[in-house]
């Protein structure tokens, strides 16, 4: 069956929407007036519902599983064509209702009774019904019961409507009241948790009133906190000379209009506590006294820290400077014999020259190899300490490479010679000039090349420089290859550690402090360059410097 | 312990490689509070057929530049009395050496005494472990001789 043609369709629909009917879904306001109808007309199924043009849907029920079904074949529907109480004796047994669900399977509904809901403007939206699963009709009072129901319904919905706004304001009033407690209590909650002392003052002439104080204030007071409220800080017992020390900073933050830090010893039974303060004034009403608020941490433990950090650094500066004074000392005084003795023997050297005395300038020339390599340990050792300290300054300056490699060849020399080495140069094509320092540059050089020639019995050295590209800039390669005894490739990384020749044995056999390499990379590393070292057992080693080839102090 | 100018004797030896000493005579003096060290130097030096005088100590050292009409001073720096600084400092502000030539001599390391000469108003330096060779040449470049 399709469902029957209401009147005002249009008009009725619309107070539906005017009364927000249409959202309502289960209103718990209704649920009594079902109940009542219910038991008034004693059946087990009872429903409060509306009809739009779609559907039929419970706002309240009792004795149904179903809150919503199609609007064809719904009772309702009938109750409002009638806009009187509608009554179907045997549903079952009305062709017009046989298919509705409700009667043909779920609730074997066979009694209905429908009051309709009518609207001040005459428009009936919905019904007040009772249901019954077996058939019977209701008696006049019970059908009267209906249309009293019914009537009671749509004055509650109709009330609803008029105070909706007033109604919900004071609803959300309510919940931002709450909120607002809400927000309260976490404010309260961090004042009085917090493990620093806090608290809000007011100044009262030449003392500090008290207005609240967190827990932890009033725990260093003694006092509980509800005490505290509006009492003078004399009272509470703060010295006089306290006082006038927090007088003095609440009046300062107030005339700088910031908060003001400041620091002071507290006399606590246990000894003296180093305090740190934090006053500020705050915001207050009009006509009120200014207040402020004050924060105070215990920083004894904190003093006592940086005091021993200061003293430790103190510590380490004045130990830094013995030590470069020491540095210094030792270093005259070990360079002033020595240099008598190079001089003086080659003096002697000079003035030797009869043929007899052929034995004589043999063993100077060693007495002046030895004080000249021991003048060279001390120069490594002052070295390194000054690369340690940081205390090497770089001097600049263009220099030509193939020279610089000549002049590196030319002091290597006599080591090469001694183990029988052939030194050779190889400069290549276009190599030019470098912006470094040449000082320091002819040192590194030098001592790779004095290495290659101590751990090299009658091989080759060879010295070679190119320019190549690498990561974008220019570059210089100083190599220095060797066919020497070469380096266990396990050991390579440490090479370049202080003290540390490859192999610890080889310090005794082959002589040196191991400090040789150690500059060397980190002179390199000044220069913002590298070193590397790529070698083979018993077949010889290479070390490369790689240099930029302009400093960006170039001239 | 006298501070006067004193030349000390040549050696027994006058052997040079650099021709007669008349012929390289040129004017140095040698300021040192190392005495051994100043012999050491001045015969050196003579080796290159210099005849140079030594000056002990720092005291009294401008009034000697200025007596001996020297062009060129070979200055130890490291003395403790006075340092380097204000002996370049005395003689460069002492009318009429404003032109001598001043090497800095000293038993520091080289990057102590790059530092010193880099900071004072000197013509070069060298170190005291350098050879008899490096100073020679070290002369030759400070002081041409006019052709």
């Amino acid at each position: 069956m399709t469902a029957p043609f209401v009147p005002n369709d249009i008009l009725r629909l619309a107070t539906l929407r005017d009364l927000k009917l249409a959202e309502m879904s289960h209103e718990p306001a209704f649920d009594d007036l079902t109940r009542l109808a219910a038991l008034i007309c004693d059946t087990p199924i009872a429903g409060i519902s509306f009809v739009d043009e779609h559907r039929q849907w419970f706002t309240s029920s009792i004795g149904l599983s179903v809150v919503e079904t199609p609007r064809e074949n719904a009772f309702c529907t009938y109750a409002l064509l009638t806009e009187d109480v509608f009554q179907v004796r045997d549903a079952a047994a009305d062709p017009r209702f046989a298919d509705n669900p409700l009667v043909a399977s779920g609730s074997q509904v066979r009694l209905y009774a429908g009051a309709p809901l009518v609207s001040r403007n005459g428009h009936a939206l919905g019904a007040l019904c009772v249901m019954d699963t077996s058939p019977r009709e209701l008696g006049p009072e019970q059908v009267e019961a209906l249309r009293i129901l019914a009537r009671q319904a749509m004055a509650m919905i109709e009330l609803r409507e008029a105070l909706g706004d007033a109604a919900i304001n004071a609803l959300e009033r309510t919940r931002a009241e709450e909120a607002l407690l809400e927000s309260e209590a976490v404010t309260k909650s961090f004042f009085d948790n917090a493990p620093m002392m806090m608290g809000l003052v007011e100044l009262d002439g030449a003392d500090i009133r008290h207005i609240a104080d967190n827990a932890a204030a009033a725990s260093f007071f003694g006092t509980p906190a509800e005490d505290m409220q509006g009492r003078l800080a004399s009272e509470l017992g703060v010295p006089p000379a306290h006082i006038n020390l927090w007088l003095f900073h609440y009046r300062e933050s107030e005339r700088l209009n910031k908060p003001f830090r400041f620091e002071y010893e507290h006399e606590a039974p246990s000894g003296v506590r180093w305090m740190s303060a934090t006053v500020s004034s705050v915001a207050s009403a009009a006509g009120r006294k200014r207040r402020f608020c004050y924060v105070v941490e215990d920083v004894t433990d904190r003093k006592a820290m940086e005091g021993a950090l200061a003293e430790a650094r103190d510590k380490a500066l004045a130990a830094s400077r013995a030590k470069s004074v020491f540095l210094t000392t030792m270093n005259h005084e070990l360079r002033t014999p020595l240099n008598a003795i190079i001089g003086y023997s080659e003096l002697l050297e000079e003035d030797m020259t009869a043929p007899e005395q052929g034995i004589y300038s043999k063993d100077l020339a060693r007495i002046k190899a030895a004080a000249k390599s021991l003048l060279g340990t001390i120069d490594d050792i002052l070295d390194l300490s000054r690369l340690e300290l940081n205390k090497i300054t770089l001097r600049p300056e263009r220099i030509d490479v193939a020279r610089m490699l000549e002049e590196a060849g030319e002091a290597a020399a006599p080591f090469a010679e001694k183990t029988g080495c052939k030194l050779a140069i190889r400069c290549g094509e276009g190599v030019g000039e470098i912006v470094a320092d040449p000082v320091r540059l002819h040192q590194c050089l030098k001592n790779l090349l004095t290495n290659a020639a101590k751990f090299t019995h009658n091989g080759f050295i060879t010295l070679s420089a190119e320019r190549a590209r690498e990561g974008g800039r220019e570059i210089l390669r100083l190599s220095v290859a060797d066919t020497g005894i070469g380096i266990n490739p396990a050991m390579t990384d440490q090479l370049f550690d202080e003290f540390s020749q490859a192999d610890t044995g080889s310090t005794r056999r082959y002589g040196g402090t191991g400090l040789g390499l150690t500059i060397t990379r980190r002179l390199c590393r000044l220069m913002r360059g590298s070193i590397g070292v790529k070698s083979e057992l018993g077949r010889g080693s290479t070390f490369t410097i790689t240099l930029p080839i302009a400093e960006d102090s170039s001239p | 312990m006298t501070r006067s100018s004193s030349p000390l004797l040549p050696p027994p030896s006058q052997r040079t490689p650099y021709g007669t000493q008349e012929a390289n005579m040129a004017r140095i003096l040698i300021i040192d509070d190392d005495k051994d060290f100043g012999e050491i130097t001045v015969r050196r030096l003579s080796y290159g057929g210099h005849k140079a005088t030594f000056h002990h100590g720092p005291f009294g050292s401008v009034n000697a530049i200025r007596k001996g009409e020297f062009e060129l001073v070979i200055l130890d720096i490291s003395m403790p009395a006075l340092n380097g600084a204000q002996i370049v400092q005395l003689i460069r502000e002492t009318k009429g050496l404003e032109e001598v030539k001043i090497l800095l001599y000293s038993g520091m390391d080289t990057e102590s005494l790059r530092g010193e000469a880099a900071k004072l108003d000197v013509n070069s330096y060298l170190s005291k472990s350098a050879s008899k060779d490096e100073l020679l040449a070290k002369i030759k470049q400070l002081l041409p001789k006019p052709s």
